[in-house]
């Protein structure tokens, strides 16, 4: 560990103070020089496997997120082969990650998916902006009561590369978890963000901690240096995101439901919004029920 | 679902829908029922009912162990038909939000005369996010919703479902008065249903339980325990192993640690190896 100062691992009233009013927090120096290390040299071993998006797929038509390249991106890491995946197992139940996250989302907290390689060089294009309090997220929300948060998704993003003052990359809308009112599409855009739009400087080693509700993204990257950022997706122990393995009505309960209507098969479909279009979303009437188109 | 059942759910927690099925409809239910009748279990007597004097009596009973939606046919129809049944779910979609999932259940509640109460349990108050309540902009955000067909009546008075209306929205601690109906400062409610009704209510964010059952004929109530998209209650605990929820190569060698956050999601995990603690020196433990 990069600081062995106890305090590190607990989270203080300034902290809470930060995240509830903001929707995200900086813990800096959290991986040591050896650790980044380990995660890079990790990564530049199965660099080859990393998946380049094509040029507009994330910017939107945003002529503010434009750039020459698409994001660059890899996942699998916790299923590796030794020592590869050892680093980044480490990182999913850091002390400063189970620390804030038993805060933030309540213990019993849980991976939903990831972790998420986002890397980039000089060009790349930005990410659209996407999430915010309205309209309300289900999946995502966030909560506070008798001073306690109740934060449904924290995605937690380790900086294996440094992101200067206007280098690009995350972006987010402080307070945005919040807002009740929709976000109008030219701070979506970036292309008139009000002064809204707020890039954390950050320093390799450092550990961002965000809520999935705040109006987040990416701004395109300025640096000549590779950015290399690891999220991970967590949520509350009762919510989901990724569908898992058992999705289908079949995996969950047996053949015998292959015997009901389409429409009462919808029904028993397992948890969770990243089903990639396969749900079959009810209609009713009152008077009739039927699957939508 | 009109503006008057919108203001009296958002305002109560609770909404009764009557005469939603049909005389003959309601025969064929209860003879489903009569079918599997000798699964029926009864528990202990005043057990669920805590240190309550109001709520003692006989043994709670229930079916369990026996999915209706999956007995011999034709007996399966009737409960295939309520799962999805348009008056559910057109007022489901706004409730929970389109693509609400049915978590648990159907479950079988019975009662005889003088079978005990069960004690007062949900509440908006501490927070549980898998079944919140929460309203923006118009429109409902509820988490856990379960949907009760009554099959018999329960006369005002004569025990059955009970609940606090306005206690999703609490934010105080429920006072053991109210909790065990010893002394429920009059907050309680006993709705009237009668057979054929349906009766919305929201599961763990409303203050509800049962009262004990007064009436010379049976309580017969199916239970439909739905959530919305992305909310779990204990429907997905058969999914939620590391090992059966993840592929197998992502949390093989894992330690406990580990697969502490690899767990699938449910509210109800029934083990302790879920929760992480951390030590002032930075050892990350399991919190049991």
């Amino acid at each position: 560990m990069a600081d062995s100062n106890h305090f590190l691992y607990t989270v203080s009233e300034e902290e809470k103070y930060c995240f509830d009013l903001r929707g995200y927090l900086v813990v800096p120096n959290v991986l040591g020089p050896d650790e980044i290390e380990a995660c890079n040299t990790a990564l530049d071993y199965f660099a080859d496997k990393i998946h380049t998006l094509e040029a507009g797929t994330l910017s939107g038509g945003s002529g503010a997120l434009a750039g020459s390249s698409g994001r660059r991106q890899l996942t699998g890491m916790l299923g590796w082969s030794t020592p590869y995946r050892e680093p980044f197992r480490q990182l999913l139940v850091h002390p400063v990650v189970v620390s804030r996250l038993n805060e933030f989302s309540g213990k019993g907290f849980r991976l939903d998916h990831g972790p998420l390689l986002i890397s980039a060089v000089k060009g790349t294009e930005g990410h659209r902006l996407h999430g915010a309090g309205e309209p309300f997220s289900p999946a995502v929300g966030y909560h506070q009561q008798n001073s306690k948060i109740y934060c449904r998704g924290i995605t937690v993003a380790w900086q294996l590369a440094d992101c200067g003052a206007s280098d690009g990359g995350f972006a987010i809308i402080p307070g945005s978890h919040k807002s009740n009112e929709p976000t109008p599409n030219e701070v979506r855009s970036v292309e008139d963000h009000l002064g809204l739009v707020e890039q954390p400087e950050m320093k390799a080693g450092d550990v961002l901690f965000f809520a999935e509700t705040a109006t987040h993204g990416t701004l395109p990257w300025t640096a000549e240096h590779e950015r290399r950022s690891v999220l991970y997706k967590y949520t509350s122990r009762g919510a989901a995101r990724a569908v898992g393995k058992h999705f289908t009505p079949e995996s969950r309960h047996g053949d015998w439901v292959n015997e009901l209507p389409s429409e009462q098969q919808a029904l028993l479909y397992g948890p969770g919004v990243h089903h990639g279009g396969r749900l079959p979303i009810l209609e009713s009437d009152g008077e009739t029920t039927w699957v939508a188109d | 679902m009109d503006a008057k059942e919108r203001y009296f759910w958002d305002l109560t927690g609770y909404l009764v829908v009557k005469n939603v099925l049909a005389t003959e409809e309601l025969e064929t239910a209860n003879a489903a029922i009569d079918y599997c009748a000798d699964r029926i279990n009864q528990g202990e007597d005043n057990q669920g009912v805590g240190d309550s004097t109001f709520l003692r009596g006989t043994g709670s009973r229930w079916m369990h162990g026996t999915n209706l939606l999956n007995i011999d046919s034709p007996y399966c129809q009737p409960f295939r038909q309520m799962l999805a049944h348009p008056a559910v779910v057109s007022r489901l979609n706004l409730m929970c939000g389109k693509g609400f999932r049915l978590d648990h259940g159907p479950q079988f509640n019975n009662a005889v005369k003088g079978t005990a109460g069960l004690t007062l349990h949900g509440s908006g108050d501490p927070h549980k996010p898998y079944v919140a309540y929460h309203h923006q902009n118009g429109g409902f955000h509820c988490a856990g919703v379960t949907v009760t067909w009554n099959l018999s009546a329960a006369p005002a008075g004569g025990g059955g479902f009970a609940c606090v209306p306005g206690s999703h929205k609490s934010k105080f601690t429920m006072p053991k008065g109210v909790r065990n109906c010893d002394d429920d400062m009059g907050a309680v409610v006993q709705p009237e249903i009668r057979a054929g009704d349906i009766l919305f209510f929201m599961d763990g964010a409303q203050t509800h339980g049962t009262h004990p059952w007064r009436n010379d004929h049976q309580r017969r109530s199916v239970l439909f325990k739905y959530a919305s998209r992305t909310a779990n209650r204990g429907g997905s605990r058969p999914y939620y192993e590391p090992e059966t929820y993840w592929d197998e190569e992502i949390v093989s060698g894992m330690t406990p640690e580990e697969r502490a956050v690899m767990f699938g999601p449910t509210s109800a995990p029934k083990t302790q190896e879920v929760y992480l603690a951390v030590d002032p020196d930075g050892t990350v433990r399991l919190d049991n």
